[in-house]
């Protein structure tokens, strides 16, 4: 039936959205559906090709002074119309919803030390068009935090903070990370007790755990 | 016969405590206190250009400014901001004046720690004995409390930011109509930057996706005629909760708006517009309402939204 593959498309973006909320660690973009679009957008060449025929027939009658039913040319062509609508709905309610997701992606993990890298991992599941997004999402968001709000680490943590020292342990990762405020060995299981806001960047980079 | 003598006994105390003030102050506060004159003298005529219809909750010209008083005005933007449905105005002078506290107060820190590095080694090149005579207990607490502000304003405007994100078609038909409010008012100078070039990256994202694909007609992302609206207006009906405080300066014979009850207790006195019913709003208690109809309260800080 009409519509019925944008439904599909809908579907699957209300799955997505199921699964990045109830494991909320970091969110993941599953891969951009690229054949259902591209069938969906096939339909909707279709139905504007419907559309410019009904255009061209009412022309023709109009021309001719035949009044043979046009109400149900009208229907027809009303039908067709809200059809179209509906697909650029479900359309853009899947891109928006992925365009979400990448902004949620970009704040994260933006400009916390490694920047280049958030186009690493995830490239194979962005079309390209999203992967530019992105890009220029997180140079905005960088401009952002350059900005009248220097001092205030915009993308920083959401959790307010609750004591000044705080225990960390190493995760996974060794060697010397830190530089910032005196250099931290980072040996894989060792244990620190440091002040929050210095490994505020190290715990979201999920270099250390435990707080 | 009893006289009353409160009004004699306040305006000595009036006297009184202006001299106290003065004197007695810890240093810490006294020097922010005086830092905040300044700051607020000099980069009062650059705010000027701001146009501001209506001022917010705390930043008002005439009453005293001091940095505790900022603090929690930040504080009822912040909780406002979080529960309100729609955009709030930005504002600026209380902004600017945090910002650039919390720009000295980093300054200072600074300094403190260094001094502290320089008596550490003196010490140590005397003798070895403990340093207890120099405490890091006011450090940590000045590092601590900076900490706290930061969190705050940076949650205050994630959370502006993400509303930006959600209306911005909505931002724009207000920039489009000229009768409405300026979005100057409504906005930041960084949060105009990032709603223009977010809603920019965004069209850009759409049009290569999946509108050049669709009938030319069918292209506006901002249509409003066909089936279903696509601009997102803030839902007005939203309820919230908030709590009646008043007038500002708890001069409560001089607001017009207040009423009061056979009770001798004052309460404003809201109309719901769907069902034609009074609501009478008493002071200090706490009331579920809709968002249209307590909105002008809200602008006035007369209830703040918890």
């Amino acid at each position: 039936m009409y519509c019925e593959l944008a439904n599909k498309l809908v579907v699957e973006a209300k799955r997505t959205e199921q699964l990045n909320s109830r494991n909320n660690a970091r969110t993941t973009l599953p891969v951009h559906n690229d054949e259902l679009v591209r069938n969906v957008l096939k339909e909707v060449t279709q139905l504007k090709k419907n559309l410019e025929f009904f255009k061209e027939q009412q022309d023709i009658m109009s021309t001719e002074g035949i009044s043979v039913d046009s109400n149900v040319m009208k229907c027809q062509y009303f039908v067709n119309l809200l059809c179209l609508e509906r697909n650029k709905r479900c359309l853009l309610g899947y891109q928006k919803l992925r365009s979400d997701m990448l902004d949620s992606m970009a704040w994260e993990n933006n400009g916390m030390d490694v920047m280049g890298s958030n186009l690493g991992e995830e490239n194979s599941n962005l079309t390209h068009q999203e992967q530019e997004y992105l890009k220029k999402y997180s140079e905005l968001i960088t401009e952002m935090k350059s900005g009248e709000l220097t001092d205030i680490d915009l993308s920083g943590s959401l959790i307010p903070p609750k004591e000044v020292f705080i225990d960390v342990r190493v995760l996974k990762d060794a060697g010397e990370i830190q530089t910032e405020y005196g250099v931290f060995n980072l040996i894989k299981d060792s244990q620190f007790f440091v002040r929050q806001s210095d490994v505020e960047r190290l715990i979201q980079q999920g270099f250390l755990q435990k707080i | 016969m009893d006289v009353d003598i409160e009004d004699i006994l306040a305006e000595l105390n009036t006297d009184s405590t202006a001299v106290d003030y003065s004197g007695n102050n810890n240093p810490l506060s006294d020097i922010a206190n005086t830092n905040v004159s300044t700051l607020y003298n000099s980069s009062y005529p650059d705010d000027k250009n701001i146009p501001t219809n209506k001022n917010p909750p705390g930043v008002r010209s005439n009453t005293k400014i001091s940095a505790e008083q900022d603090y929690s005005s930040l504080m009822t933007l912040w909780r406002n901001e979080r529960c309100s449905p729609e955009l709030l105005p930005y504002p600026h002078h209380l902004m600017s004046r945090m910002l650039m506290r919390i720009q000295d107060q980093l300054e200072r820190l600074e300094i403190i720690s260094m001094d502290f590095m320089g008596q550490n080694s003196n010490t140590i090149d005397n003798s070895n004995k403990p340093i207890n005579n120099n405490n890091m207990l006011p450090l940590l607490c000045m590092e601590a409390e900076l900490e706290r502000i930061k969190f705050i304003i940076r949650s205050y405007i994630r959370c502006r930011l993400s509303k930006i994100d959600k209306f911005s078609l909505y931002l724009r038909q207000i920039e489009q109509d000229s009768n409405l409010k300026s979005l100057d008012d409504l906005l930041s100078k960084d949060e105009m930057i990032y709603y223009q070039r977010h809603s920019e990256m965004i069209l850009k994202l759409f049009n290569d996706t999946t509108l050049k694909h669709l009938p030319p007609e069918l292209q506006a992302i901002n249509d409003t005629t066909g089936t279903i609206s696509m601009i997102d207006e803030p839902d007005w009906n939203k309820f919230v909760f908030i709590k009646v405080i008043g007038p500002n300066d708890k001069m409560l014979n001089s607001d017009p708006l207040l009423k009061k009850d056979s009770n001798n207790k004052f309460f404003y006195e809201v109309i719901i517009p769907e069902l034609e019913e009074d609501v009478e709003l008493f002071i200090d208690s706490i009331y579920v309402m809709r968002y249209n109809v307590i909105k002008n309260l809200l602008l006035d800080g007369k209830v703040i939204l918890i």
